[in-house]
C-alpha cells in the first residue's frame, strides 16, 4: 500500500514537486468519539496517519503537509451526534470537519441531508486495502446501494457472567466453562439465563434485584432480543422498519418474568452507568444480560480498575442466546465508521487519512486497548492481535452470529421506543407485557406512519 | 425595543413558522400546513404531558417557589441579621451548583439500590429500597426543582420584608401583636406586591424550564415525569440517538408561547399589574 500511496502522491502532485518552494499546511479537522475513555485510539489513530501521510509526503518531496486538527468526545452519544449536526447543518467548511466517526446509523440520515459523500469510488482505488475488510461490515455503510463510510471498528455485545458466583451458588467449573459451548450450540437458551439468576437469588449469593442487571438505556442491545425470539426489524423489499409483534411481546414478557421473580430491579433504568459497572466488577451482581466487548477494557481502568487477570478469571460470556433449542445466537454489532463530509475542501487528503488510519497495526492497538474487534481478516493472524486471548475469544463466540441494526433514519427512534415505551413501563409495572405491546406499536405507527410495517 | 425584537420576537416568530414544517435533520422548510398541529391534536401522549405540565407548574409553585420562598424569607428575617444572611446563602448553594453536579447529587440520593442516600438510611432501618423516581415521579421534579427555585422567592421576599417601615412592626409589637399577628396583618399586605410577581414570574419560568428534569429522570419512567417543554426538546434532540423532528418539537414550543402570552395575561388583569406599574400618586422627595 505504501508504495501505491507514494505512487499516487507523485503522480497527483508532481506539479507542485517541481515548483515548491515553501511547505505549505493544510489543516483537516476530524471528530471523534468514545464516550468510553479508552477509544481515544479512534482519535489518536487518525493522528498517527497523519503523521504517517506526513512523512510520505515528505519523501516524495510534495510542497505541502496536512496538520490534523481532532476533537475526542467522552461525555455521551447524544451530546456528540447533537453537536455534530447543528455544525453540519450550517453548510459552512470552517465549521464542519472533514471526518466523521460516528456509528454506522447516521449513514441514512447524513446521506439523504447531502453531509457526506458516497466513498465507492475511493475504495476502489485502494483494493490492497479494502478488499481485506470484512464483507459483512460494509454491509452497515450501504445506503441505497452505495458505501457512505469506512468501519472504523466493530464490536460485539453478549451476555456476562461472574463464574465465581455461579461456583458460590453450586453449579460446577465444567458447567461454567461450558456455558459458552451450549450458548453457541443453542443448547442453552434464553430461559438458562433466568435459571441461572434464581439459583443465584435462592443460594443467597446475590441479593434481590441483583441477580440480572441490564443497561438502564435504550440501544441497539435490546434488538438482539428481537432477532433471538425470531423477529425482524427491517424489510429489505420496501426499505420499511418492521414491528415483529409476537418477538417484541416475548421480549417484554421476559422482562416481566425477570422483575417478578426478583432477579431484577423494577428500577433498572434508574441505575447510574457507573453503578453498574461497579457492582458487576465488583462481583456484586451475577449476570450483566446486555454487555459489550469495550465493556472489558472499561473495567480495567478508572474508576474500576480491575485487572486483567481477576476479570478473565472471574467473568464469562457467550452471544445473547436463542429463544428455543436448537436456535442461533446473536449479537448485534454497531460499526463506528469514518465518513467524508461533502463541504470538506480535501476529501482526497481526508480519505487517504482514513485509509492509513485502517492500518492493521492501527486498528489492532484501538481493536486491544478499548475492547473492540478486528475490522479486517489479516488482523485475525497479526501477532499482538492473535495474542489478545478476549479479543480472539469474542471474534470466536460472538462474530459468527453479528447483526446489526437496520441503517434507517428511523431505527434510533425505535430502539428509544423499544426501550422507553415498552420496556421501561414493563419494568416498572406501569403496563403488562400485552399493554406495552399495544402502547408501543401504537406509538411507532403515530411516529412513523408508513415507514413501518407492522407484522403479527 | 431592538433587544425585544431580535432576542424575544425574532426567535418566536422563527420558532412558529418552523412549526409549519415537518423540518427534520435536512433543515429544510417544507411547509405541512398545519399538520403538526393537527398531529399534536392526535398525539396520544399529549394528554399525558400536558397532567404532568400542570401539576409540576403549579405544584413547584405552590409548594416551593412561593410558599415555602416565603416561609425562608419571613423565618430568616425574624431572627439575628449574621445568622439570617448564613441561612439564606446556604439555600442559595443549589442556585449556584452545576445543574449537572446538582442532577448527579439527586441522582445519588434517589439510587434505587441501596447506595443511594435516602435509601442506604432505610436499609440501615431495616427496611427495604424505594424506587424513588417510579414511585414519586411527580415529588422528585418537584421538590428537586423547588429546592432551587425557593431560593429566588426568598431573595425577592426578604428585601420588600426589610424595605417595610420598622416603625409599623414596632408599633405593632407595643400593641402586644405576635409573631404571627404580624405576618398576617402587616408583612403578608405590605408584600402582595411581590408574591403576585414570583407567582406570575415563576409560572412562565417554570412552564419552560426542563433542564433539571431531563438530567435527574429524562421524563420517565414511562413519560411519567415528561413536561411539555421537555417533551418538545426530546422531539427536537431526543436522548441517545435523536430523533430530530424540528418541525414538530417547533409546534410543541409554539403551543407553550401561547400558553404563556395568555398565562400573562390572565395574570396582568387579575393581579391587576397595571396599578403596580403605575406611577405613584404622590411624589416622595
Amino acid at each position: 500500500m505504501r508504495k501505491f500511496l507514494i505512487g499516487l502522491l507523485a503522480l497527483g502532485f508532481a506539479a507542485g514537486l517541481v515548483a515548491a518552494q515553501e511547505v505549505k499546511v493544510i489543516t483537516i479537522k476530524a471528530w471523534t468519539v468514545g464516550p468510553d475513555d479508552p477509544s481515544i485510539t479512534r482519535k489518536l489513530n487518525l493522528e498517527t496517519a497523519a503523521e504517517r501521510l506526513n512523512e510520505m509526503l515528505e519523501f516524495v518531496g510534495a510542497n505541502y503537509r496536512v496538520k490534523l486538527e481532532a476533537t475526542f468526545v467522552t461525555t455521551s452519544w447524544s451530546d456528540y451526534k447533537r453537536s455534530n449536526l447543528l455544525a453540519l447543518q450550517s453548510g459552512d467548511p470552517e465549521k464542519i470537519a472533514d471526518i466523521i466517526v460516528t456509528g454506522h446509523e447516521d449513514i441514512g440520515p447524513y446521506a439523504e441531508a447531502g453531509y457526506i459523500i458516497p466513498l465507492d469510488e475511493y475504495i476502489a482505488a485502494f483494493p490492497e486495502v479494502y478488499e481485506d475488510f470484512f464483507p459483512a461490515l460494509w454491509e452497515a455503510c450501504k445506503y441505497k446501494g452505495k458505501i457512505w463510510g469506512i468501519p472504523q471498528d466493530t464490536e460485539a455485545r453478549m451476555f456476562y457472567y461472574r463464574k465465581d458466583l455461579l461456583k458460590a451458588a453450586g453449579y460446577s467449573e465444567e458447567f461454567i466453562e461450558s456455558i459458552p459451548a451450549k450458548v453457541v450450540a443453542g443448547e442453552f437458551i434464553l430461559d438458562d439465563i433466568i435459571a441461572l439468576g434464581q439459583k443465584l437469588l435462592d443460594a443467597g449469593v446475590v441479593e434481590e434485584g441483583m441477580a440480572i442487571w441490564h443497561r438502564p438505556t435504550p440501544g441497539t442491545d435490546w434488538f438482539q432480543f428481537i432477532y433471538a425470539y425470531g423477529g425482524e426489524l427491517y424489510d429489505p423489499d420496501t426499505g420499511k422498519l418492521v414491528v415483529d409483534k409476537s418477538a417484541t411481546l416475548a421480549l417484554f414478557k421476559f422482562i416481566k418474568k425477570l422483575v417478578d421473580l426478583g432477579l431484577t430491579p423494577s428500577a433498572m433504568s434508574q441505575i447510574s452507568w457507573p453503578e453498574i459497572h461497579t457492582n458487576f466488577s465488583g462481583g456484586k451482581v451475577g449476570i450483566n444480560l446486555t454487555g459489550g466487548s469495550w465493556n472489558f477494557a472499561e473495567w480495567q481502568h478508572d474508576p474500576y480498575n480491575k485487572s486483567f487477570d481477576y476479570l478473565w478469571e472471574n467473568i464469562g460470556f457467550a452471544p445473547i442466546p436463542a429463544a428455543e433449542k436448537g436456535g442461533k445466537p446473536v449479537s448485534v454489532s454497531h460499526p463506528l465508521v469514518h465518513l467524508i463530509t461533502s463541504t470538506s475542501r480535501h476529501k482526497d487528503l481526508a480519505f487517504l487519512i482514513v485509509t492509513l488510519a485502517s492500518a492493521v497495526d492501527l486498528n489492532t492497538r484501538h481493536a486491544i486497548r478499548s475492547g473492540h474487534l478486528a475490522i479486517r481478516k489479516s488482523q485475525l493472524s497479526y501477532p499482538p492481535y492473535y495474542a489478545d486471548v478476549f479479543a480472539r475469544k469474542v471474534s470466536e463466540l460472538c462474530a459468527p452470529f453479528a447483526r446489526f441494526s437496520p441503517n434507517h433514519p428511523k431505527a434510533p427512534f425505535y430502539w428509544e421506543a423499544l426501550f422507553r415505551d415498552g420496556i421501561v413501563p414493563v419494568e416498572v409495572g406501569a403496563l403488562s407485557p400485552e399493554q406495552a405491546l399495544e402502547h408501543f406499536v401504537k406509538r411507532m405507527q403515530t411516529e412513523l406512519g408508513d415507514q413501518v410495517i407492522i407484522r403479527e | 425595543m431592538i433587544l425585544i425584537l431580535f432576542f424575544f420576537l425574532a426567535p418566536v416568530v422563527i420558532t412558529a413558522v418552523m412549526g409549519f414544517t415537518n423540518m427534520d435533520y435536512r433543515f429544510q422548510w417544507d411547509f405541512i400546513g398545519l399538520g403538526n398541529f393537527y398531529r399534536m391534536a392526535n398525539d396520544f401522549l399529549v394528554p399525558k404531558i400536558l397532567v404532568n405540565t400542570v401539576v409540576y407548574t403549579f405544584g413547584t409553585l405552590a409548594i416551593f417557589n412561593v410558599t415555602f420562598g416565603l416561609i425562608l424569607a419571613l423565618l430568616t428575617t425574624s431572627i439575628s441579621e449574621r445568622v439570617g444572611l448564613f441561612f439564606r446563602a446556604l439555600w442559595l448553594l443549589p442556585r449556584f451548583t452545576p445543574p449537572v453536579v446538582y442532577a448527579a447529587i439527586w441522582l445519588w440520593i434517589l439510587s434505587p439500590t441501596k447506595n443511594g442516600l435516602l435509601n442506604g438510611i432505610r436499609v440501615a432501618m431495616g427496611l427495604k429500597p424505594i424506587a424513588w423516581i417510579s414511585e414519586f415521579p411527580w415529588g422528585v421534579i418537584i421538590v428537586t426543582n423547588g429546592i432551587i427555585g425557593a431560593s429566588m422567592g426568598m431573595l425577592i421576599f426578604t428585601s420588600a420584608i426589610k424595605a417595610i417601615p420598622r416603625d409599623y412592626l414596632w408599633a405593632a409589637r407595643v400593641d402586644g401583636a405576635s409573631w404571627f399577628q404580624e405576618v398576617r396583618h402587616i408583612i403578608l399586605p405590605l408584600i402582595r406586591w411581590p408574591l403576585m410577581f414570583i407567582t406570575a414570574y415563576q409560572t412562565l419560568s417554570l412552564l419552560t424550564s426542563y433542564e433539571y428534569i431531563l438530567l435527574i429522570t429524562q421524563g420517565g419512567p414511562f413519560h411519567a415525569s415528561e413536561v411539555w417543554s421537555l417533551y418538545a426538546y426530546n422531539k427536537a434532540f431526543s436522548a441517545y440517538a435523536g430523533t430530530y423532528e424540528f418541525g414538530y418539537a417547533a409546534a410543541l414550543a409554539t403551543v407553550l408561547v401561547l400558553i404563556g402570552t395568555v398565562a400573562s395575561i390572565a395574570y396582568w388583569k387579575i393581579f391587576r399589574f397595571r396599578e403596580m406599574m403605575a406611577a405613584p400618586r404622590i411624589e416622595v422627595s
